[in-house]
C-alpha cells in the first residue's frame, strides 16, 4: 500500500508549490492596485480652485495671479464649488473655509497681493509747468483750479494729449494713463502756473509676494 | 493469493486518487480565481479607470472655458475611453458637478467643477469614446457648457 502511494507526498508538494505561487501573484496583483490607487480628485480640485482664483476674472484677482487685498479681506465662500471641503490660505492666514479638509491635496502657487490706495499732491510747478507721478499708474484725477488770468488750455501725458479745450480746463478731469511708463504730465497755459492751480490724485499699488496655498478634500 | 491481487489493483487506485485531487485542486483554484479574485481585480482596475475618466472629463470641461471674453464659441475634443470594465458608461452633467454613472456599483463619482460666475450653466451628457465640450453664448448673457458626442 505505501509503496503504491509513494508519489502522492510529490503531488501534495507541487500543488502546495502551486498554491502558495497563486497567492504571491493574486498578493503581487493587490499590491499593485494599492499603488495605484491614488486620489486624482483632490489634486484635480485643488489645482483648478487655485487656477481659478488667480485667473484675470477670479472673484479675488486684479489682474492674472495678482490678488487684490481689499477682495481678500472680503472674500466669501460663494465663488467655491458645494460638496467639498476647501481651505484657502494666503501667507498662512486662512481667507476661505468651507468645511474641514481633512487631509485631501494642496496646490500651492506665488501670488502678487495688491494694496491700492489713492495718493493726491499739490505739484510745486516751479520752473517749467511739469510733474513726473512718481509711481506708475494706470489712471489719475487731475482738478485744475488756475488762478484767475491764468488758463491751461492742455494737458500732455510724456507728449500725448489727454486734456484738451481752449476754452481753458478748469475742473476735476479723470485720465487714463499707461502702467508700463514713468508718467511726466505738462501742462500748457496762456501764464507761468503758480502751485495750488493743480492737484494730482493717482492710483499707487504696493505689492507683495505671497503663497497662495488651496486644500481641496472633496 | 489475495495479497497478490490486491497488489494488482493498489496503482489503479492510487492514480485515481491522485487525479482526483488534481482535478478537485484545479476546480478550486477556479473558482476561488474566477468567483472573486479576477472580479474583484476588474472592478478594482474599473474604480481607478472611472476616476481618472472622470477627473480628466472635468479638467477638460474647465479649460474649455476661456479666461476672459464673454462673446465666444468655443468646441474642444476630448478623448475618453470606449468603456469601462467591459461595459457603457455614462458622464452627465449635475448643476455644478459631473457624475460618473455605470452599470456596477463599485464604479462611479462625483466631482464638482470650478467654473467662472460666467457659465450660467452645464447640461448635456458623454457616453464615452469621442466627445465634445462646446462653450456657447446664453441668449440672456453669460455662457452655457454642452456636453455632447464627437462627430466620430
Amino acid at each position: 500500500m505505501s509503496r503504491a502511494q509513494a508519489n502522492l507526498p510529490a503531488l501534495v508538494v507541487a500543488l502546495l508549490l502551486v498554491t502558495t505561487s497563486v497567492g504571491v501573484t493574486v498578493g503581487l496583483a493587490a499590491s499593485a492596485f494599492a499603488g495605484a490607487d491614488a486620489d486624482p480628485a483632490d489634486a484635480r480640485l485643488a489645482g483648478s480652485l487655485s487656477e481659478r482664483l488667480v485667473a484675470a476674472d477670479g472673484p479675488l484677482s486684479v489682474r492674472a495671479n495678482v490678488l487684490s487685498r481689499a477682495a481678500v479681506e472680503n472674500a466669501s465662500s460663494d465663488s467655491l464649488p458645494e460638496n467639498a471641503s476647501i481651505r484657502v490660505r494666503l501667507g498662512g492666514d486662512p481667507i476661505l473655509e468651507q468645511g474641514d479638509p481633512d487631509g485631501g491635496a494642496t496646490m500651492q502657487r506665488i501670488v502678487l497681493v495688491v494694496d491700492a490706495e489713492r495718493r493726491t499732491f499739490e505739484p510745486a510747478l516751479t520752473g517749467r509747468d511739469a510733474v513726473t507721478l512718481p509711481r506708475r499708474t494706470s489712471n489719475a484725477t487731475l482738478t485744475i483750479d488756475p488762478r484767475p488770468g491764468a488758463s491751461v488750455t492742455a494737458v500732455r501725458a510724456n507728449d500725448r494729449v489727454v486734456l484738451h479745450d481752449p476754452g481753458g480746463l478748469d475742473g476735476t478731469y479723470d485720465i487714463a494713463l499707461a502702467r508700463y511708463d514713468t508718467v511726466e504730465l505738462s501742462f500748457d497755459a496762456s501764464r507761468d502756473l503758480v502751485a495750488g492751480s493743480v492737484t494730482v490724485t493717482y492710483r499707487v499699488e504696493t505689492t507683495t509676494k505671497a503663497v497662495l496655498e488651496v486644500t481641496a478634500d472633496a | 493469493m489475495s495479497d497478490q491481487q490486491s497488489r494488482a489493483v493498489v496503482p489503479s487506485v492510487g492514480k485515481a486518487l491522485e487525479a482526483g485531487i488534481v482535478v478537485m485542486f484545479v476546480a478550486l483554484l477556479t473558482t476561488t480565481l474566477f468567483g472573486s479574485v479576477v472580479p474583484n481585480a476588474r472592478t478594482a482596475a474599473a474604480d481607478e479607470v472611472g476616476e481618472r475618466t472622470l477627473q480628466h472629463a472635468a479638467a477638460s470641461v474647465e479649460q474649455a472655458v476661456p479666461p476672459v471674453g464673454a462673446n465666444v464659441a468655443v468646441e474642444r475634443r476630448v478623448s475618453l475611453p470606449g468603456t469601462i470594465r467591459g461595459r457603457g458608461y455614462r458622464i452627465e452633467a449635475d448643476g455644478n458637478a459631473l457624475v460618473l454613472v455605470h452599470a456596477n456599483q463599485r464604479v462611479g463619482g462625483r466631482t464638482p467643477l470650478s467654473l467662472p460666475d460666467r457659465v450660467r450653466s452645464v447640461r448635456g451628457n458623454w457616453t464615452g469614446g469621442d466627445a465634445v465640450v462646446r462653450v456657447e453664448q446664453h441668449p440672456d448673457g453669460g455662457l452655457v457648457v454642452v456636453l455632447t458626442e464627437g462627430s466620430a
